[in-house]
């Protein structure tokens, strides 16, 4: 119809109406028009004026990938400069699973099959690494270049969540030697990140998690390095938009020596491995059979300025296991009980009764307020009786009247009981609310124990001093414990009668008992080696107590070096006189007549020393002995503590240890076996 | 009496000079409107700016001539010049006569491609002839304003009754539905504007079209509600009204990028061909449909406005055309041109920035797309052709 309308129509005049119809309608397309246009400019000077920025980041956001770049630990020498832990870079091949998506299995299959594992072993060691749940799993280390590209080449499509990076890793030229000291790095937690002092750190960044590692984070660090990368929307990588270059750490180095650690470790082994071997003439309880021997320690010092020499705790653990993230199995074995926990530097981070090395202390308490002197004798008889219990001398036998110096020499318990009594029965008789001074317990802080010597290791412990205050504090915090225990024990055996007494307030009470306890380095006294070696090394020195340190000088990257200064933070509570007279009693203690003299009778270097047997029921006792040469042997002085947990007597297995060490140190042979001294105390 | 004759002829050849004066100031040559092709042609050319700066970084990336979508754009330019031109040289009055036959030559070709289609990107919507793509529903909107302009010249004494809006609505909806059926939402859409654009200057009574518009939002509901959309566009729209919710790498992924991409470029834009959302393909589709964002991100609040107000002039143009023309048919024509324009314009524009659901359409003259920019110039044609000839 309308095909056949005619081409020329002429305009119908259009009449007023429909003309003021037609302009009102295109008024109106118009203003609809205008109104669209309103819309967009109004969106559009919303999105890119107000909110510009903000869109603005996120377009750098989403182009922009910012991958960081370890920086390489600082490296870890001997004093002589010896390298001890160093880094390589190696090509790792890391996953995380949750990039994978449904993926998962195909990208795990195609993977395995590039680095030729299984799929299985893949899982396995993914699953097995204790890898921060923000960083990709290693799975594969020192992959060859050629697979790297391969994955970088492939990322998007074929590997998502499959890392290849370019890593620094830890290196041990010599394996497990001074794990303790050098300590372990891992990724820093989650709990770490929380805290301020970590506020620069990122998720899973590498950090010090034990020994110096730790304690010499900040300058072993370095500055990570930033590379930012242009990505198109599939997340390839188009090219650097900044490349900021990682800072290496600086370089420490350490006052210890390798030979002589070797040494230490060594000798630490060997006596426990002999202390193993010895029967345990003893009958009591948990007594008998060979000695469990189950872990020890050993400090080697320079008493002139507290450096550590020598740090061996046993057992010990291998750092080489923690590259690159510890496995779960291996962790697991730290922690199981069975293996005696290898992560805990015994040295420093653990604390025991020093049984008779604890006597210098009795000794120069007795001296310094006026107990005794260099002319005055007690006896040593075979007992000691005291409030109606009887303290037994270790030989049970009465050795006559004796002055302080063969005290110490036989290790006489029985004189340093009366003692500790004397000085506690003072200090009761002071009345009420007057002022009085715990004698042995101020003595024994003097000497550095019951407080941390600040020594640059971590987890140290600061052992216990006890006294009046301590017990009342110890019975505050214990006391429910101790009434819940006695209910569990029916009334009249001696075990209700013990606990129904600690739960009463006189629980609170320091009494005669402890104090005579504590004379000679048992019940509540604990002390860690290295405040031993701390205490004797200031013996050694004339009174100056070191704050004892491992670390040398920080070496800078700039060839500049920042040295550990030695710090004296003390003086040992005692005249010279005194001193002399209690280090000439250390001395008699390695002659032929002393407790080590089965030891040290025949040792051509004047060795000054303690034994200690720490007795804590039910275990076995803990052998102890510290000792120093007097006199510098090629310009050489060492102060050396080893201790071994339920290793028998001190002279029996400790001092064994410590003599393997001397020699080793003053190249005086030492090639024999390690053989047990005589039982002493 | 020579003089005479002299004079008499003289007086002939004066007064015929006059005559040739005055009807050749009605020549249609003497009234073309310069600034509507202007503004075509500005617009033509900063497309293909456009579509350089969004394609040559992935071609060349991929290792391929980074003109090549440029290139193809061009020759599509060519095209609906010679187009334009060549819809201008007969009377537009002529194509009332035509509007039947073009209208039913693209409602087979819409038929067609329910069976012969190829399907991109989700629609059946295109031919492929000799490795050339063909996108119909494009010449369809031409014709189907050529028809309904036609249509209401014829009825344009009984405009306001009943019938010719039916006559209308059957001529429309045959298209549209054809259309649903690939499915095009976003031309759809088109469609309607055209419609509304017609309808609105052919002085439809207001109760009819508000009644029109009543049934139109029922059946949408209707369809949302019974599931005749396709998941994808309901995924879309879900995305369009909660972008914070929905999958940020799904639906709302286009929408979300498109407006960071926009956003980024602030008042004065990163720089042309400095974009990186554009370079780097976060946007996707940026060549043809989400166009906008390349301009957003690289020239800013000032080029996008720029863009606009040259949009804004070619719909003046448009709608300056529908009230000068001579008769009906023109104004009609005048009106759907400009509601195409005005209507993709904002539909596209407004989904680069979240005013609008994500539809597929491409921006007039600007977006890559050759059937869009050979029948946007054909529109453009048609509103010369009504403007050169308003006198003649």
């Amino acid at each position: 119809m309308i095909a056949s309308l005619p081409v020329r129509t002429s305009q119908a005049p259009a009449s007023a109406a429909e003309a003021e119809s037609t302009r009102l309608r295109l008024t109106f397309l118009s203003l609809l028009v205008v109104s669209l246009f309103v819309l967009l400019f109004a969106r559009l000077w919303f999105l890119q004026v107000m909110a510009g920025e903000r869109y603005a980041e996120a377009a750098e956001g989403n182009a922009v990938r910012t991958i960081s770049l370890e920086a390489a630990r600082g490296r870890l020498f001997d004093r002589d400069g010896e390298l001890l832990v160093r880094n390589r870079y190696a090509q790792v091949v890391s996953i995380q699973p949750s990039e994978m998506g449904d993926q998962t299995e195909a990208v795990l299959a195609d993977l395995a099959d590039l680095l030729g594992l299984s799929v299985d072993e893949i899982k396995r060691r993914a699953g097995n690494s204790r890898v921060s749940p923000f960083r990709p799993k290693p799975i594969d280390f020192d992959v060859p270049d050629d697979i790297v590209f391969y994955i970088h080449e492939n990322a998007s499509t074929r590997y998502p969540g499959v890392y290849a990076e370019r890593l620094p890793l830890r290196e041990y030229p010599h394996g497990d030697l001074a794990a303790h000291l050098v300590g372990y790095t891992g990724q820093v937690s989650a709990e770490e990140l929380a805290l301020p002092e970590f506020e620069d750190y990122d998720p899973g960044d590498p950090i010090g998690w034990a020994g110096v590692e730790r304690t010499y984070e900040s300058a072993l660090r370095g500055v990570e390095g930033r590379r930012q990368v242009q990505v198109n929307a599939r997340g390839d990588v188009l090219g650097d938009v900044q490349m900021v270059e990682p800072e290496p750490g600086s370089d420490l180095r350490l006052t210890i020596d390798l030979q002589a650690q070797e040494l230490a470790e060594e000798a630490l082994a060997d006596g426990i491995g002999v202390a193993r071997r010895q029967h345990d003439t003893d009958d009591g309880v948990g007594r008998g059979g060979t000695f469990a021997a189950p872990a020890g320690a050993v400090v080697v010092m320079d008493p002139r300025d507290g450096a550590i020499v020598a740090m061996a705790s046993y057992p010990t653990y291998d750092p080489v296991r923690f590259v690159g993230g510890v496995g779960q199995d291996y962790w697991d074995y730290l922690g199981d009980p069975g293996n005696d926990f290898p992560l805990i530097n015994r040295a420093v981070a653990a604390s025991y009764p020093p049984g008779s090395v604890f006597k210098v202390v009795t000794a120069a308490a007795a001296l310094e307020y006026g107990y005794m002197n260099s002319a005055t004798q007690l006896p040593c008889p075979g007992t000691f009786e005291y409030n109606e219990s009887v303290y037994a001398n270790w030989t049970r036998r009465d050795s006559g009247p004796m002055d302080l110096a063969t005290a110490l020499e036989q290790s006489c318990d029985t004189v340093f009981y009366q003692l500790a009594q004397a000085m506690y029965e003072d200090e009761t008789a002071v009345p009420e609310g007057e002022p009085f001074v715990e004698r042995l317990s101020e003595e024994a802080r003097g000497w550095g124990f019951g407080q941390r010597t600040e020594v640059d290791l971590p987890g140290e412990r600061p052992g216990v001093v006890p006294g009046r205050v301590w017990r009342r504090e110890f019975w505050q915090n214990a006391r429910d414990q101790y009434c819940s225990q006695a209910q569990t024990y029916r009334s009249g055996t001696y075990e209700r009668q013990l606990f129904d007494e600690l739960c009463s307030p006189q629980g609170a009470a320091w009494r005669g008992g402890d104090a005579v306890n504590m004379s000679i380095g048992q019940g509540d006294v604990q002390t860690t080696p290295l405040q031993v070696a701390n205490a004797f090394a200031a013996i050694a020195n004339g009174g100056t107590l070191w704050s004892p340190h491992v670390g040398a000088e920080i070496l800078h990257r700039d060839g500049t070096a920042e040295p550990v200064e030695p710090e004296p933070v003390g003086t040992l509570p005692i005249t010279p006189e005194n001193l002399a007279y209690i280090e000439a009693g250390l001395v008699r203690v390695t002659q032929p007549q002393g407790t080590a003299g089965s030891v040290f009778g025949d040792f051509p270097v004047q060795i000054a020393g303690k034994t200690g047997t720490a007795e804590i029921k039910p275990k076995q006792p803990f052998a102890w002995f510290v000792g120093y040469n007097t006199e510098p042997v090629e310009g050489q002085e060492y102060v050396i503590v080893a201790m071994v947990e339920e290793g028998g007597g001190g002279s029996q297995t400790a001092a064994p240890i410590v003599r393997r060490i001397f020699e080793g140190l003053f190249g005086l042979g030492g090639d024999a076996p390690i053989t047990p001294g005589a039982v002493t105390d | 009496m020579a003089q005479i004759v002299v004079d008499d002829r003289s007086e002939r050849l004066a007064r015929e000079a006059v005559q040739r004066k005055w009807i050749g100031a009605y020549t249609p040559v003497r009234h073309i409107d310069p600034l509507l092709v202007l503004a075509a042609l500005v617009l033509s050319g900063f497309g293909l700016l456009m579509i350089y700066s969004a394609t040559f970084h992935r071609l060349e990336t991929a290792g391929q001539d980074p003109t090549f979508y440029v290139d193809r754009q061009l020759v599509s330019l060519g095209v609906g010049l010679v187009g334009m031109l060549a819809v201008t040289l007969f009377d537009y009055r002529v194509y009332r006569a035509w509007a039947p036959v073009l209208y039913a030559v693209t409602l087979g070709m819409l038929g067609y491609l329910l069976v012969g289609g190829t399907v991109i990107n989700g629609a059946r919507a295109w031919i492929v002839v000799g490795g050339q793509q063909f996108q119909p529903s494009e010449l369809a909107k031409v014709a189907l304003i050529l028809m309904l302009a036609a249509l209401y010249h014829e009825r344009r004494e009984e405009a306001l009754g009943l019938r010719a809006l039916v006559e209308a609505l059957v001529f429309a909806t045959l298209p549209m539905v054809l259309i649903l059926l690939q499915p095009d939402f976003g031309t759809f859409i088109v469609y309607v504007a055209i419609v509304f654009g017609v309808l609105l200057m052919a002085r439809v009574r207001v109760r009819y079209m508000v009644a029109l518009a009543v049934i139109g939002v029922v059946t949408c509901l209707a369809a949302l509600q019974f599931e005749i959309v396709k998941d994808y566009q309901v995924d879309r729209l879900t995305a369009f009204f909660n972008p914070d919710q929905a999958d940020a790498l799904g639906a709302a992924y286009n929408v979300n990028q498109a407006q960071i991409a926009v956003g980024s470029g602030q008042f004065l834009g990163q720089g042309l061909f400095e974009g990186s959302q554009t370079s780097l393909s976060f946007v996707p589709e940026n060549q043809t449909d989400f166009i906008f964002t390349v301009v957003g991100e690289e020239l800013g609040f000032l080029g996008s406005g720029l863009m606009l107000a040259v949009f804004g002039l070619l719909i003046w143009r448009g709608l300056r055309i529908a009230a000068l023309s001579r008769d009906t048919f023109g104004t009609l024509i005048a009106a759907g041109v400009v509601s195409v324009f005005a209507f993709q314009l904002f539909i596209n524009v407004g989904m680069a920035i979240g005013l609008m659901p994500v539809t597929g359409l491409p921006l007039p003259f600007v977006s890559y797309g050759g059937t869009s920019l050979i029948a946007s110039f054909l529109m453009v044609g048609l509103l010369e052709n009504v403007h050169m000839r308003r006198f003649s």
